[in-house]
């Protein structure tokens, strides 16, 4: 059984990325440090994307019109922040429902090697709880 | 602003690569910029020295090499996308164009082509022509959005809407690649309207969609409302407002022509009670000048001393604060908030906004003279 702070293997979050960005954008708007600081935090440092790969990342979420993003500087900042769009929303819908499909065909296969979904959701309870 | 020599090269072998536009280059670099400092600065919180921290920070951006690479990839495909939907928009705005141009050409189409390039000042008087032309064609298509249809489709591929609205606009209709998702080839569009303005029924049954219209270069525009307010979709509309401005001198003809101070008088219609294109409700009384009530006059001249340089109240000044007030507040550039424009020359009133702004004004425009005449 993996250890709490191993990292996932890069191809498994392959393709994921993305959905991540998207997620976070979905609660509030961001700027670049703070998105990868949230993925940092949410998946206690299993994963870390690096400024490297986030920003072409972001540029290209932009350029595929699920992102948006203005400059602001109200904080003393010049700051360039993040914004979902409605195809962004509607992309990220799509794909988390794909994922918990996904999930849940993965945890049907691996069974006894699989921790069960509704464990996973009574912990992110835990944690929203705690927080 | 922190700055970090190792950084400062790092970024320079990132832009190198890149070779991007000047402006271009400055914003990426002061994102990245950005990153770096609140890297290194939280590094510093947690107990990691100054220059660990900043090398940590630049290893953890990666290789510029690879960074350079991604970004450039990224950059690529978005300007070939880009250059891809601009010449669309193009190819079908010249197509549109030449089409209204050969019907509504005033001499043979042969003559008119070749006085434009005969002259001396060709360009600039072709440009005017071609805006003009642009201008009517958009004219055009906003005359045929106020006649009344059926519009009624039931789970009908958006094909079929495309080509009814084609038909009935006589115009090119085109669906925003942002609305990817929300309103695509896949969606199954269903709208039950009957007899109703096409304007009203093309907003009314795109917005479940999040989608509404514009009419930009003789073409009418299906966009996300998200984008709706966005510069890039506004469009200009004139609209005569002779009538009013007539009417709000008559019954206003106390305060017209009148010294006001902007920053203290409310300025609005007053006295009756409008309803507004928006739906709202509206009756500004006039109020005497703040600095009138609040200020102590002056001994020798009864004025007082703060006063401030005043301007002559009009009946166009009335007109556009009345409408900023009133229609979509927020979305004005007057107001701080918005980007829409507003001004009136010689009876004409001249709006740069939104489609669905300017057609507000222009109910609450047809509201108000009937209000101000009765």
């Amino acid at each position: 059984m993996a250890k709490k702070t191993d990292k996932f293997e890069s191809d498994l979050l392959r393709g994921s990325l993305d959905l991540m960005v998207l997620a976070i954008l979905d609660q509030e708007d961001q700027y670049g440090y703070l998105i990868q600081k949230q993925i940092r935090e949410a998946t206690e440092g299993k994963v870390t994307m690096g400024a490297g790969t986030m920003y072409p990342l972001l540029h290209r979420l932009e350029g595929d019109k699920l992102i948006r993003s203005r400059w602001d500087d109200s904080s003393g900042r010049k700051r360039k922040w993040y914004s979902l769009t409605a195809a962004g929303k509607k992309r990220l819908a799509q794909r988390a429902s794909q994922w918990n499909q996904y999930a849940e065909c993965m945890a049907q296969l691996m069974q006894g090697w699989f921790e069960p979904v509704a464990s996973a959701k009574k912990q992110i309870r835990l944690n929203k709880k705690t927080t | 602003m922190l700055t970090h020599q190792e950084f400062e090269n790092w970024l320079t072998l990132v832009k190198d690569q890149l070779q991007l536009g000047e402006a271009r280059s400055r914003e990426l670099c002061e994102e990245l910029q950005d990153h770096f400092e609140l890297a290194v600065a939280e590094l510093v919180e947690s107990g990691v020295d100054e220059p660990s921290a900043v090398v940590l920070a630049i290893e953890e951006f990666g290789d510029a090499d690879v960074v350079a690479t991604n970004l450039r990839n990224v950059l690529n495909q978005n300007r070939k996308r880009w250059m891809m939907n601009t010449g669309k928009m193009t190819f079908a705005a010249v197509g549109v164009v030449c089409l209204v141009a050969m019907f509504l050409w005033p001499n043979p189409p042969g003559n008119g082509i070749r006085n434009a390039f005969s002259s001396d000042s060709s360009s600039a008087e072709l440009a005017l022509r071609d805006q003009s032309v642009t201008s009517k064609a958009n004219a055009n298509i906003r005359k045929l959005l106020q006649k009344k249809v059926d519009f009624q489709f039931h789970q009908a591929d958006i094909g079929r809407v495309i080509d009814f609205l084609s038909e009935e606009l006589q115009c090119n209709v085109l669906v925003d690649r942002a609305l990817e998702g929300d309103f695509d080839k896949e969606t199954l569009f269903s709208s039950n309207l009957n007899q109703m303005q096409l304007s009203n029924a093309i907003r009314l049954s795109l917005d479940p969609y999040n989608a509404t219209y514009i009419v930009q270069h003789g073409v009418l525009k299906i966009i996300s409302l998200d984008d709706e307010c966005s510069p890039y979709f506004q469009s200009r509309h004139l609209i005569d407002v002779g009538n009013v401005l007539g009417l709000i001198s008559e019954n206003e003809k106390s305060r017209i022509g009148q010294p006001f101070s902007r920053t203290e008088f409310g300025i609005g219609l007053s006295g009756k009670s409008v309803r507004g294109g928006g739906g709202g409700v509206f009756n500004i009384a006039a109020q005497p000048p703040l600095a009138q009530r609040l200020a102590p006059a002056n001994k020798k001249t009864g004025k007082p001393d703060n006063e401030e340089p005043t301007e002559i109240l009009t009946a166009e000044l009335l007109l556009t604060h009345t409408i900023t007030n009133i229609i979509e507040p927020d979305s004005w550039l007057r107001t701080g908030s918005g980007e829409g424009e507003i001004a009136c020359l010689g009876g004409i009133l001249i709006l740069n906004t939104s489609e669905s702004v300017a057609s507000d004004v222009k109910d609450f425009l047809l509201d108000l003279e009937h209000a101000l005449a009765n």
